[in-house]
């Protein structure tokens, strides 16, 4: 077969060099013909070999790779003459190769190789230049390899000159030890599963939005009047500000250009501010063209070098000061501080910082250093910043630092000393969870709320971390969250529709995901919950693991068999560090919460210093439902002295204490204080200890709705209600009652949830817990039917200002406890109510035709009115 | 097909137009530069500026164009660099070791091939007496060759003491790797040294030179120069002008450069001088220092 190719396009500008790219990975197990890598691993070796004949062991940093080697090996050669090329490859090991993308043969068989020891192939090549890769499986023994070629008018196969082979120059390639993980056509576990996951996390639909606007992005921020400011990290150093996201044709208008390397922007008291390499500068467009025209340094002095890996990151403007941290120098002899070696500055308190600026004077200081690429700094949940760190040398893995003054974190400075890890909260390692983490956003609301998600460069996507305190410092675990972005995510920006922006970069060498760029996404939310671990709390004896789903009761068996490891790391000048200690906890027995939200894995030998892994594989919601990503990472700085007590045992209606001063509608026993629509006593029919409605299904006739004798505007309503199985959920008759708060507004009862999600299926809102046709709950916290549960509503009235609506209705509902809806706004009545207006009206209690088993219940019903005027809002968290 | 999609990737954003151009860039060893290009009217090339902020002044003058490197250009590790006919470039330079027969170096166990090869066990070389005490910022700057034995790096004075010294470290073994190290500044003479720590086959250094900036800047007052604090305040452009603020001691200067195709003027406005107070610059440009008061001063040169 002849394959007639077009010679590649090589940009004049990209830096090359004479050679061949190798790049090796170390698997965990041998393959019989060349298989797929599992993305998102950094190679174990990357070197750059004078040709294509390779020969011996390859040497990593790490030691050498003998055995169950997989490589790429590519180069460009160039083409002097235009005619047929026959390419000649010799090795016993699996090999494909690619001329121009295509393989030498569609149907090549895998082992002709091993067989014979020798593959051919024909090429039309034109003049110019054509790129060559080689893919390899070497499994056992010496390992070797020739690639010759016959040009046009030759007669034997010859070595191709090494003066004709040329690859990247001068490229960062992230390297790290351990075994990789690769595969055969149809990989062996699910997405997510021990590989990367391959969409977007359900609580967010992606939305391409960019056109072809094609930012490499190294800061974004919102301006007040909704538009999006981009600062590029590329050749133009450029400020972009668009509009329209939400449109077919955004807008994007260049604001400003000419900055150096920019990686970090934000909007601060009428301006916007970019973090430069060395110096943070505003930029003001005074002659009002739509252009800066007046670049003003703020702040500038810090050490920074020419080396290229001293960036300037981040722009975080908190308690009236900016933000920004550097990162140290890299290769060119300032890669490691060796024993008696200096880097390029030999400064205290050098490259490697995180530094404090005051905006309106200029002066800077270094809090803290020992940081090596801290790309992401964000504030976190308690008002603590945060900041993450790229793997390399002094830093065995990727890390999630609290940031604290006075701290030396673990990139050394200088030869002495030996850092220990202080103020890690997480761990992403290496090529599992993390490659290169850069930004980090707290999660604003909903069932994740306090979480934090964080871009990835190199490995892609975005990780959800979940921090918990112990002993006063912050640990806890990270989870796959999304993939499948057009590239690695670089910075990530909440936008004032909700939406989740996220800007993505890269570069040459490894510094990329798939060898993108750029990108510019928005995530959408969508209110959607899969069911997936939600955070996990360690204790003593073992950890606490939080579902956002209910668990089934078959669940302890299969967790009792769960995948649980512990290792550590240790901090060397090697790049990057490999898994020590690596061994598998057993799981002694799992507790499971009344609820079936919590597990407890009790587990033996938990250390300090250590990651815990969990694989919770084939485990299922009680709905059926398949997790998303059945993985997590705890990094256990502590383990704190506190044991497993017990789940605490859930009382039917179990709901928020009452205050003092609160006002009873239906009390305990069930003696109520509601009147039907004419103001007579309700005609609901008290029975042991509860009300109940009162309604003739057959003739479907009923007693009415129960209403409050008095009005109400703001108020806190807690009531307990019970709903009887049976029924049919398609006509609602399933033990259908509800709360109207102002006659208004229903917050479902019924014996079925709403369902916020069931991985992609329709989000149902007209069954328990949702505000009436308009919102699900966040999360399905129901106890079931036939079980005594409780509502705390929240409610705020709409705001009204000359007979218009200004402001619409909101609901903050715990639901058994658990959040809900959070300040949900209500925008117009529900279903059949009373219109909405200024005025005040009764809260009712629905009176509803049913054919569940037995009528809708309710007890312990009261009111605090104007709950915030009394500091009695819903708790904050 | 693969090749077009590689290129399309790689073009991403517009890159930088030519003509008119003011940029932040790493240029030529030194970050956070300002770079001014004006066009040449009739002419292909353009006249560069580069306005260094550390000591508040351009150091170098250049007709041609800019080659831009760097991680954000070609991917490299390399940084941008002045291409063309250099009008003007302030001296920053105290030492370098030449390429052949270093007049006044002492060494053994070298020869030079394609940069000095440390052939022999204990080799080493030894630089003449040189001063840099009136840099502000100093560096010892290197090109090394192999991962397999190590330079060590060292001043030394007449007594023989170490002023300063360190180990250099190779990140890989292949081709030429740049170094660069800040040294303290140090008053009197002193001598480079360069020593291998083992001989090893084709253990190699070229452009060991010892380098930094001067400051230029002095305020005079009641007859008495004292070096002046220098701080680059930021930048203006209106149309394809640009005008460059720095606060010298308590002066504000705006610099503005403009060319008319045969020449470049620099006007300077002063402001801020109390006291009957002046600045001086001394940038090499002029026989003669600057002096500046409080006002607009041209100054224009030719080609």
């Amino acid at each position: 077969m002849v394959i007639t190719l077009v010679a590649g396009i090589v940009l004049a500008s990209q830096a090359s060099a004479s050679g061949v790219t190798v790049m090796a990975w170390q698997l965990e197990s041998n393959f019989e013909r060349v298989p797929n890598l599992v993305s998102g691993q950094a190679p174990n070796a990357y070197f750059v070999a004078p040709s294509f004949d390779l020969k011996g062991d390859v040497m990593s940093e790490y030691g050498a790779l003998k055995s169950n080697m997989f490589m790429e090996i590519s180069a460009r050669v160039t083409i002097a003459d235009e005619g047929r090329y026959d390419f000649l490859l010799e090795t016993h090991s699996h090999a494909d190769l690619r001329v121009q993308g295509e393989p030498v043969t569609r149907t090549w068989d895998p082992n002709l190789l091993v067989r014979s020891g020798q593959a051919a192939g024909q090429y039309l090549l034109a003049k110019g230049s054509a790129r060559i890769q080689l893919r390899v499986m070497h499994n056992e023994g010496p390992f070797a390899l020739s690639l010759k070629w016959r040009p046009p008018g030759a007669k034997e196969f010859t070595k191709i000159p090494e003066r004709l082979l040329s690859t990247e120059a001068g490229q960062t390639f992230v390297t790290s030890p351990g075994l990789k993980k690769a595969n055969l056509g149809k990989p062996t576990t699910a997405a997510g599963d021990a590989r990367p996951l391959e969409g977007v996390h359900p609580s967010f639909e992606l939305i391409n939005f960019r056109g072809k606007f094609a930012p490499a992005v190294g800061g974004m921020c919102f301006l007040p009047d909704g538009r999006l400011a981009v600062c590029t990290w590329d050749e133009r150093g450029a400020v972009y500000l668009i509009s329209g996201m939400d449109t077919r044709e955004p807008q994007v208008k260049l604001f400003a250009e000419g900055l150096g390397e920019p990686l970090g922007i934000a909007y601060w008291k009428g301006d916007l501010y970019v973090t430069q390499k060395g110096e943070v500068t505003r930029l003001r467009d005074t002659d009002f063209d739509g252009r800066a025209d007046e670049f003003t340094t703020i702040a500038s002095g810090w050490p920074v070098s020419q080396n290229y890996h001293e960036f300037t990151f981040n722009l975080v403007p908190f308690q009236g000061s900016f933000y920004v941290t550097s990162s140290v120098p890299l290769r060119s002899g300032n890669t490691n501080y060796m024993p008696g070696t200096h880097g390029s500055m030999p400064i205290s308190g050098g490259p490697g910082s995180w530094i404090k600026i005051d905006p309106e004077t200029g002066q800077w200081e270094i809090l803290a250093h020992g940081l090596r690429t801290p790309n992401g700094m964000s504030i976190g949940v308690d008002g603590e910043m945060f900041v993450s760190d790229n793997q390399g040398s002094w830093l065995p893995s990727s890390v999630l630092y609290l940031l604290k003054p006075g701290v030396e974190y673990l990139h050394q400075e200088s030869p002495e000393g030996h850092p220990e890890p202080k103020n890690v909260a997480v761990w992403f390692p290496h090529g599992e969870i993390g490659n290169s983490p850069s930004e980090m956003t707290l999660i604003p609301d909903g069932v994740y709320r306090g979480q934090m998600l964080v871009g990835d460069v190199t490995h892609g996507g975005l990780k959800r971390v979940a921090l918990e305190r112990v002993g006063g410092d912050y640990q806890g675990a990270v989870f796959r969250h999304s993939q499948g972005l057009e590239a690695g995510i670089n910075r990530l920006a909440w936008g004032p529709d909700g939406s989740l922006y996220v800007g993505g970069v890269g570069s040459n060498g490894n510094w990329n995901q798939l060898g993108h760029r750029f990108g510019l996404q928005r995530l959408k939310p969508t209110a959607k919950v899969p069911f997936e671990m939600r955070d996990l709390s360690i204790r003593k004896d073992g950890f606490v693991v939080s579902f956002t789903q209910p668990l089934p009761s078959t669940a302890v068996a299969l967790l009792e068999k769960a995948n649980v490891r512990q290792w550590r790391y240790e901090s060397s000048l090697t790049y990057g560090g490999p898994k020590l200690d690596d061994e598998r906890l057993a799981v002694q027995s799992v507790d499971i919460s009344e609820d079936r939200r919590q597990a407890f894995f009790k587990l033996d030998g938990l250390k300090p210093g250590h990651i815990v892994y969990f694989n919770l594989r084939g485990l299922k919601s009680a709905s059926g439902a398949q997790m998303w990503g059945p993985e997590a990472w705890y990094s256990v700085s502590q383990v704190p002295e506190k044991l497993f007590s017990g789940f605490p045992g859930l009382r039917d209606g179990q709901g928020f204490a009452r205050p003092r001063g609160a006002e009873t509608l239906i009390d305990e026993k069930g003696k109520s204080q509601m009147v039907d629509a004419e103001g007579k006593p309700s005609a609901w029919k008290r029975a042991n200890g509860y009300v109940e409605v009162v309604h003739d299904s057959a003739a479907d006739i009923g007693a009415g709705d129960a209403y409050t004798k008095s009005t109400h505007g703001d108020v806190w309503v807690h009531l307990e209600w019970y709903s009887p199985a049976g029924g049919k959920l398609e006509t609602q008759t399933n033990g259908n009652s509800g709360i109207k708060l102002q006659s208004r507004y229903e917050i479902q009862i019924m014996n079925r949830p709403g369902i916020p999600d069931v991985n992609g299926g329709d989000t149902k809102f007209n069954e328990a817990g949702s505000i009436y046709r308009q919102t699900a709950p966040m999360v399905n916290a129901s106890f079931g039917a036939g079980v005594w549960q409780a509502y705390d509503i929240w409610f705020r009235a709409a705001r009204w200002k000359d007979g218009k609506k200004v402001e619409n209705a909101r609901a903050t509902v715990y639901w058994n406890g658990v959040l809900v809806h959070d300040g949900e706004e209500i925008l117009a009545k529900t279903g059949l109510s009373v219109e909405e207006g200024a005025n005040e009206l009764p809260l009712l209690l629905q009176d509803h035709h049913t054919e569940a088993e037995g009528p809708v219940r309710y007890r312990n019903v009261w009111w605090v009115k104007n709950p915030w005027d009394k500091k009695l809002g819903p708790p904050t968290r | 097909m693969l090749a077009s999609f590689l290129a399309l990737s790689l073009l991403h954003q517009d890159a930088p137009a030519d003509g008119f151009r003011v940029f932040r860039a790493v240029f030529e060893d030194r970050p956070r530069q300002l770079v001014i290009l004006l066009p040449l009217e009739g002419r292909d090339d353009i006249v560069g500026f580069v306005f260094h902020p550390d000591i508040g002044t351009i150091r170098k003058v250049w007709l041609g164009s800019a080659d831009y490197r760097g991680k954000v250009y070609d991917f490299s590790q390399n940084n941008s660099r002045a291409e063309g006919q250099v009008i003007w470039e302030a001296e920053s330079e105290c030492l370098r070791l030449p390429d052949k027969e270093p007049s006044g170096w002492a060494s053994t166990g070298v020869r030079f091939e394609n940069g000095w090869k440390f052939i022999a066990d204990g080799a080493w070389m030894e630089s003449p007496p040189f001063r840099y005490d009136r840099l502000q910022t100093a560096y010892i700057g290197f090109d090394e060759l192999s991962q397999k034995a190590r330079f060590q790096i060292s001043l030394v004075n007449s007594d023989g003491q170490i002023g300063t010294s360190f180990g250099s470290s190779m990140a890989q073994d292949s081709g030429w790797q740049w170094n660069y190290k800040l040294i303290p500044i140090l008053e009197g003479e002193w001598r480079l040294r360069i020593a291998a720590d083992q001989a090893a086959d084709g253990k190699s250094v070229r452009n060991l030179r010892v380098f930094g900036d001067y400051p230029v800047w002095q305020i005079i007052r009641n007859g008495e120069a004292k070096k002046a604090q220098v701080r680059m305040m930021g930048y203006r452009i209106k149309g394809e002008s640009v005008t460059v603020e720095t606060q010298v001691d308590e002066a504000i200067v705006e610099w503005t450069p403009v060319t008319d195709g045969n020449g470049w003027t620099e006007t300077f406005q002063v402001k801020g001088l109390t006291g009957g107070a002046s600045l001086t610059l001394d940038r090499g440009i002029d026989p003669m220092p600057m002096t500046l008061s409080n006002g607009i001063q041209e100054v224009k040169r030719s080609w």
